[in-house]
């Protein structure tokens, strides 16, 4: 196991004022102290050799959870042990096994080629002239950008730069690492490639990687097991394509039509999502598919008909939603 | 070897901050233009002053004495002149300053090596501009200076740099506690200089100011330094002086350690 956390729970002290010139300066002298839960009681374990998603909406705390795992915040209680350490006891030993990406932010030197702050990361890493000039060359050739290791970083495109900031935080070969948004900002083709290495960098070096993202398709693509996170809570921990299992047990039913059906008509058939003319997607319980859909197609001027899973996209919306739910019957 | 491994990371630092000031040269030939106005407006004051009065000495320097107090100054300044403290803000501000917590590297280290490695080509330039300074001075008017005297002051000079380093260190924290303090810098600046005697002789302010900047550090990275040079510094003083720069250095450095201590407890509960 490479991370253990037991009920790890983050929160932050913060002010707000109120609008308008007259509240501003009461604040100066009086301000109303609140404190935001930003994580919440979570537990959950790492085994090595592991590629898990952290999902969830902007604030839930993924990107704290990240920081609290690589040693940059202190938790408010609970405890965590990754590669065997406390991370925010910042052990060097613990610093020279992991790496931390964050899309955001940049760590190159903005001057100069990027070649100089790679040489810069082997120094601090303490590594040796061999396995460096071995690691570089596999990095540059994986990522395609041996051409462009002796440009100023400054002159590089956005997704120039994210290869070379990728190369930077792998450089010393960690066994975890954790990408917080390393796709963020980047098109779709850069995407794609970005994904397709880390999935073979995974592979390769058996190293962990933990990863959050806005884009569903990159925890898709990548990830096995999938925690949802929601205003600090786990609400999900699993396959991501299993998503749907955990409440509504439902499939859509599409149907392509050769007359125009009125939506009234089409309610008796399942729970309308969306129609046309002449197409119309229909929700129907898991448990009834076979009879509905013999139902639609004995009924229905049907010229299409395709049986689909609720998109994933939906299922983590639920969840995101179910959770705000809980929280005002709470 | 363990120690050369870690060595090598602020020497690395060290010359990449070079490699980037030979970027911005220009940038700092510009400064070093825009530099001499001030230089150029104070000669011109004092030389109005002097005609004006019958004495031969003001605050106990002669007309003399006191342009060349006034051109030493403007170059010790600039020599002494730090300005990692916007990086530091900006690191803060950015939260940059995280990845300086996940990675084996001391930040103090490596500001100071970064610093210095910046600092490298401006110094070539100033020091030449100061051995033109004081060949000038002694060609037009015959002021000529000790060479053991001239040894001393950069060894003064060196602490003075170093001095000025941990203050500005000091004072770059408040980054941990004031978001966007650029302005503060300028203004806290503009007050250490007059206050190290970088613009005038801390004389000219009468006894009882002298009095105070003796209990500060400030006058260790300007106006003494220059002292050792003209020689208003006698020669039996120099060496306790010297050991009062080391004083403040490590006063100063201790103060930095408690700031950041506390600073970065901060952004670390706050979260960058």
């Amino acid at each position: 196991m490479i991370i253990q956390v037991r009920q790890l729970s983050k929160s932050f002290d913060y002010y707000t004022k109120e609008l308008g010139l007259k509240n501003s300066v009461r604040n100066l002298f009086a301000r109303k102290k609140l404190t935001k839960t930003a994580v919440g009681d979570i537990s959950f374990e790492i085994d090595a050799g592991e590629m898990v998603g952290f999902l969830g909406p902007n604030g839930a705390g993924k990107t704290t959870t990240l920081k609290m795992l690589s040693g940059i915040l202190h938790p408010t209680s609970g405890t965590a042990s990754v590669l065997g350490y406390t991370p925010w006891e910042r052990k060097k030993a613990f610093k020279m096994q992991f790496a931390i990406v964050m899309g955001q932010k940049n760590q190159l030197w903005w001057d100069l080629p990027a070649n100089e702050s790679l040489y810069l990361n082997k120094c601090i890493y303490e590594i040796d002239d061999q396995t460096y000039a071995a690691t570089l060359a596999e990095l540059t050739e994986l990522l395609d950008v041996r051409d462009l290791l002796n440009v100023q970083v400054r002159r590089l495109s956005l997704g120039e730069r994210m290869k070379m900031e990728l190369i930077a935080a792998l450089i010393h070969k960690p066994r975890l690492i954790f990408l917080d948004e390393p796709t963020i900002g980047l098109d779709i083709v850069s995407q794609k490639k970005f994904r397709e290495f880390f999935k073979y960098y995974n592979q390769q070096q058996r190293a962990t990687i933990i990863l959050t993202s806005h884009y569903m398709e990159d925890v898709k693509d990548l990830c096995k097991r999938t925690i949802v996170i929601n205003e600090g809570q786990i609400v999900y921990d699993g396959d991501l394509g299993q998503v749907n299992d955990v409440f509504a047990q439902s499939k859509l039913i599409k149907v392509q039509l050769s007359a125009p059906v009125s939506p009234e008509t089409l309610a008796a058939f399942g729970v309308v999502r969306e129609h046309t003319d002449v197409t119309a997607t229909l929700q129907v319980p898991r448990a009834a598919l076979k009879e509905s859909s013999k139902i639609i197609l004995d009924q229905l001027p049907v010229t299409d008909f395709t049986i689909e899973d609720i998109p994933v996209e939906e299922g983590i919306a639920e969840l995101y939603q179910r959770r705000k739910h809980d929280h005002v019957s709470a | 070897m363990f120690q050369l491994n870690v060595l090598k990371k602020y020497l690395t630092t060290f010359e990449m901050g070079f490699e980037t000031a030979l970027e911005y040269r220009l940038n700092f030939a510009i400064s070093l233009i825009s530099a001499a106005y001030p230089i150029l407006i104070q000669t011109f004051l004092w030389t109005a002053i002097y005609q004006s009065t019958t004495e031969d000495a003001l605050f106990g320097y002669t007309y003399r004495q006191i342009i060349a107090y006034t051109l030493l100054a403007g170059i010790v300044v600039r020599i002494v002149r730090t300005g990692f403290e916007y990086e530091i803000m900006q690191d803060v501000k950015t939260g940059k300053f995280s990845k300086f917590l996940v990675q084996p590297l001391g930040y103090f280290a490596y500001r100071l090596a970064d610093f210095l490695g910046q600092k490298v080509p401006n110094l070539v330039m100033l020091f030449a501009l100061l051995a033109l300074m004081l060949l000038g001075l002694n060609v037009v008017w015959g002021v000529s200076v000790e060479f053991g005297r001239i040894l001393l002051f950069l060894v003064t000079l060196a602490l003075a740099l170093a001095l000025n380093f941990v203050i500005f260190f000091c004072i770059s924290s408040i980054a941990f506690w004031i978001v966007e303090i650029g302005f503060l810098f300028e203004g806290v600046r503009i007050v250490i200089i007059l206050l190290s005697g970088g613009i005038f002789p801390l004389e000219v302010f009468g006894e009882t100011f002298v009095r105070i900047t003796d209990l500060l550090p400030f006058k260790y990275t300007v106006s003494y330094p220059i002292n050792v040079l003209n020689g208003k510094v006698a020669a039996e003083d120099i060496l306790p002086h010297m050991l009062l720069q080391c004083f403040w250095i490590g006063a100063c450095a201790l103060l930095a350690r408690g700031l950041w201590r506390v600073g970065s407890q901060r952004y670390v509960a706050v979260g960058g």
